[in-house]
Formats: structure tokens, C-alpha cells, sequence
């Protein structure tokens, strides 16, 4: 997996990576996908296990497909207004919706590892970034997330890895130290 | 390399991607259809799965393109009437309601009324 592309998003603010077997950039297929009445209901049907958990409050697959759409369209307003306005409100910025990757984070290091979660809570939208300032991230894919731990699922292994090649990509450095198996 | 100066290669490299907002804003005028659009595609999913028929099937049957079928099944088709019943009529099932209509009869109403408009 090859980033070829950065795009801005929000100018100055918010940014996001496209890869090289993809032909859209990570931002636009995440809210595509996340529109996309028959991905959902297929990616629903295929982690119907996962969604009947007691977690979920055992949510159909068209409630699911309903809500996703729902919360997707609110976390995609949500960040683009806080995306313009951290420009000038040094108070109100993208770190406010981003928080490290690791919930037990104590020191945000460069290039953290970030995630957003979805606006209501319990959520299963993340969007993974790395961060570079307190209002300049870089999109490096999402996920819907219906597991505790990032490391159960396959589609959320690979977001892990693309994690790493962002934050390789930024730092421009040779290291390839895939840190796939840490729980969080 | 500085993390000043990765920002600036980011700013100065990236491209401004003008198409996105676009897109989401085009999701949220057209929200409401686009939800009705989202059901009926949930509707045919589930009648292709249980059936085990293919979209391309049901595109032939339609007489429509399998990219057509697929659009619709993504939820993002402003379907008209007569390609709901054809569907409808296709599947064996109701993709949408219509009311029943309510008739409102004024019993204080003269027919007369209406006689001396011509209206009969």
C-alpha cells in the first residue's frame, strides 16, 4: 500500500492521503462508503455477530445502515466546521474531535496516532489521522468499528497499517516498525 | 526533516480537493428522497438475497442496465413510479404506500349546490 496524492480537505487544517489501488482520496470514500446503502447492508449482514452483541442493543441491519448514514452526515458537518473555525479560535479546534489512538495516552507525541469517534455515543465510525498540530490532521482512512479492540477484525488490522504508512509518509523516514498487535 | 518544514511540503504539495464539499452538501439538500431511495434499495437487497437472484438478473428483467440496478440498490437513485412498480411487479412485493383514499362526505352540503354550478 502506496500513498501517491495528500489532499486538502479544509486548507491549512485538514488533510487527507490517497492511495495507490484507490481513486478517490480517504476522506471522499469514507463518507461515500458511509452513504452507500448496499455497502452497509453488506458490511452489516457480514458482521451481523458482531452487532447483536448486548452492546449494540441488538440494532437490525437496516437500523444500522439508517444510523450509519445518519451519523455520518453529522461527524462530516462536525468536522468541517471545526476545521474552519480552529483556524481563528485557538479553543475550538480539530484536537477537540481527535484524541490519540491510544485511550490511555498521557503525552501526545509528533505524529500521534489520532482517532475521531462518531458524535453520539456508543459509536461505530472512527476516522484514524495523524496529527501534526493542534488543528492540522491527515486523514489516513476510517472504519466502522464494532469490536473493543482494533486487533479482532480484519478491515480495522488494515487501518492499523495505514496508520503506519501515514505516519511514515509525513516523517519521510525508512523505518517500517508496524506496531499491529498493541491493544487498545 | 523539521515538523515546520513537513508542514509546508504538506501545504505546498497537497491538492485542494474542491470536489467534496460539493458532494456532502448535494447529501444534504436531497436528504429526504434520498432516505425514501436508501429503504426501497434495503428492500431489494434482501428480496435478491432471500432469492438468491443476481442484479444483473433483475436488470434483465427490467430491461435496464446492471449500473442502473446497482445505483439503485446503493440508494442514491431518485427512482420514478413507473420503475417501482415494474419492480414491485417483478419481486411480488410493495416498495412503497400510498394511502387509502379518505373520502369526506359534508352531510351539510347541498347536492344542489353543485346541481345549479353545473357541476354534474
Amino acid at each position: 500500500m502506496r500513498i501517491v496524492n495528500t489532499f486538502a480537505i479544509v486548507e491549512n487544517s485538514l488533510y487527507t492521503v490517497q492511495y495507490a489501488d484507490e481513486r478517490l482520496n480517504e476522506f471522499r470514500r469514507l463518507f461515500r462508503l458511509w452513504n452507500d446503502t448496499e455497502y452497509l447492508e453488506s458490511f452489516f449482514e457480514e458482521h451481523k455477530t458482531d452487532l447483536e452483541r448486548e452492546f449494540w442493543r441488538n440494532i437490525s441491519v437496516n437500523e444500522a445502515v439508517f444510523w450509519t448514514k445518519q451519523e455520518a452526515q453529522n461527524l462530516e458537518r462536525k468536522l468541517i466546521q471545526i476545521a474552519e473555525n480552529g483556524k481563528t479560535d485557538r479553543y475550538d479546534t480539530l484536537s477537540s474531535l481527535f484524541k490519540p489512538l491510544y485511550d490511555r495516552t498521557i503525552r501526545i507525541e509528533e505524529f500521534e496516532k489520532s482517532k475521531v469517534k462518531g458524535l453520539r455515543n456508543p459509536n461505530w465510525l472512527r476516522i484514524y489521522a495523524i496529527r501534526l498540530d493542534a488543528n492540522l490532521f491527515v486523514i489516513s482512512g476510517g472504519a466502522i468499528k464494532l469490536t473493543a479492540t482494533m486487533n479482532e477484525r480484519p478491515h480495522l488490522l488494515l487501518e492499523l497499517e495505514k496508520l503506519n504508512i501515514t505516519q511514515k509518509y509525513l516523517r519521510n523516514d525508512e523505518d517500517d516498525v508496524l506496531d499491529l498487535f498493541e491493544l487498545f | 526533516m523539521s515538523i515546520d518544514k513537513i508542514k509546508q511540503k504538506l501545504f505546498d504539495q497537497s491538492i485542494k480537493d474542491d470536489k467534496w464539499l460539493a458532494e456532502a452538501k448535494e447529501r444534504q439538500e436531497n436528504e429526504a428522497w434520498l432516505n425514501v431511495s436508501s429503504a426501497i434499495a434495503l428492500r431489494i437487497l434482501a428480496w435478491l438475497r432471500k432469492n438468491k437472484m443476481t442484479q444483473k438478473e433483475l436488470a434483465h428483467q427490467l430491461g435496464h442496465s446492471p449500473q442502473y440496478v446497482n445505483t439503485i440498490v446503493k440508494g442514491s437513485e431518485n427512482l420514478t413510479l413507473e420503475t417501482i412498480v415494474k419492480i414491485e411487479k417483478i419481486m411480488g412485493i410493495k416498495l412503497i404506500e400510498v394511502p387509502p383514499f379518505e373520502v369526506i362526505v359534508d352531510s351539510s352540503a347541498s347536492v344542489s349546490h353543485w346541481e345549479e354550478e353545473g357541476a354534474f
